[in-house]
């Protein structure tokens, strides 16, 4: 029975579709305008479902590109500002180079400070396997900063020339005689002049004792005070301020010892 | 009354996911799976009757020879039936086998209309990568499609 069947549909199949192979294109209008509502309206969701995981997918890859555009810009906004950092770091050398000596040594990294309060002394991020030894002059692009006390393979201490025990030959920038200035912590130079020796505030202190350890001519401070000499004094004191300010220092100038 | 309910469903569904997936894809054919859903709950006379039926509104509802899928889903519920006799359907892998005989039966039947009528202006590997696309997108939707008709016919073994 289910045989036959089959075997009638079968049949009726094979006739109905040689029967209708030329007419068949103009029936299916009729049934395509009965079911195209239903059709047209899942067609429709459809496209729409689709259109919408587009949008979902475009804006994904948009999202993707904008973080890696965001990440590209901070790279390169890193990269100026290493190059900047480059740049000023050369002219500071540069300026040393020019203005003080020209035996530079290395430039080092500030990596600490002595925090007690009582030694103003700093550690470099250089030691001996970078050249540094004990007695190199450091100085920055504002003036004399020191002088190396000790050195390990890849530190080195220097004691400022606020550190209580420096004492650094000076000279006025524009008059004639020389001193020494002796440090005294946090922030100032006490200095001694001989009495002939004409200085007053404002004057610029530069190295330039003879045969000392700083090349001549380094800015050292400037003078904020003077204690005139008392009657038959033949030494007098004056306060200056250093020209560096070693707490805002991250790199320093290590200079060939004399 | 379910029937023509899931009838609606199905119709509704064939043109949601023929307008979702993309053009370069075939959508799964959810006709066949009507008829393989339909057939076990059917007495066979009638589930045959009914294929051939579906078969030929989706001839016309998709404006091709009349008798393509007639004949094909016709070849897919009596594999269906015959393959009930020898495997067994009440189990998964039962089931998925007689759905992928009934699937070749379908294909079977197209392709003897397509031979009848003459109309081998490509061979059949030709469709190859439609048929797969196709197959694939049927076998992965049939499970769900197969037990929403269950949902909306009730179990096959009280059906009929």
């Amino acid at each position: 029975m289910v045989r036959a069947v089959w075997l009638l549909l079968l049949g009726l199949g094979v006739v109905l579709a040689v029967m209708t192979a030329r007419t068949a294109p103009m029936v299916a209008p009729e049934v395509l305008g009965r079911t195209a509502p239903i059709y047209a309206l899942g067609q429709r969701i459809g496209q729409n479902l689709r259109a919408a995981l587009s949008a979902l997918s475009d804006r994904r890859d948009w999202r993707s590109e904008a973080l890696r555009l965001r990440a590209e810009k901070r790279a390169l906004e890193q990269r100026v500002i290493q190059l900047e950092l480059e740049n000023a770091r050369l002219r500071r050398v540069l300026k040393v180079r020019e203005t003080q000596a020209p035996a530079v040594v290395a430039v080092a990294p500030v990596i600490a400070e002595d925090p007690s309060g009582l030694f103003r002394r700093l550690v470099l991020g250089l030691g001996a396997e970078a050249g540094l030894e004990p007695g190199m002059p450091v100085t920055s692009a504002e003036g004399l900063v020191g002088v190396i006390l000790e050195v390990t393979p890849k530190t080195a201490v220097v004691r400022t020339l606020v550190d209580p025990e420096s004492a650094v030959g000076v000279r006025p920038e524009k008059a004639p005689g020389r001193g020494i200035a002796y440090g005294r912590p946090p922030d100032r130079l006490r200095v001694r002049f001989p009495r002939e020796v004409r200085v007053q505030e404002g004057d610029l202190l530069v190295t330039g004792a003879i045969g000392g350890l700083f090349p001549e001519g380094i800015p050292v401070g400037r003078v904020v005070q003077v204690e005139p000499p008392g009657p038959g004094e033949l030494l007098y004191w004056a306060w200056a301020r250093p020209e560096v300010r070693f707490s805002l220092l991250e790199e320093v100038v290590v200079l060939r010892r004399l | 009354m379910a029937v023509a309910g899931l009838f609606l469903l199905t119709l509704f569904l064939a043109s949601l996911l023929a307008g979702l997936l993309p053009d370069t894809l075939s959508p799964p054919d959810l006709w066949f799976l009507y008829v393989a859903a339909l057939t076990p709950r059917l007495k066979p006379p009638l589930a045959l009757a009914l294929a051939f039926g579906v078969g030929l509104f989706a001839d016309l509802a998709g404006g091709g020879y009349l008798g393509l899928m007639a004949v094909g889903l016709l070849m897919a519920a009596y594999a269906i039936l015959g393959l009930s006799t020898w495997l067994h359907p009440e189990e998964p892998l039962g089931r998925a086998a007689i759905l992928a005989g009934a699937y070749f039966a379908k294909w079977f039947g197209i392709f003897l209309v397509v031979y009848v009528l003459g109309l081998f202006l490509v061979g059949p590997l030709d469709f190859t990568g439609a048929i797969l696309s196709e197959a694939l997108l049927t076998a992965l939707l049939a499970p769900l499609y197969l037990r929403l008709a269950e949902a909306i016919l009730g179990d096959a073994d009280h059906a009929g």
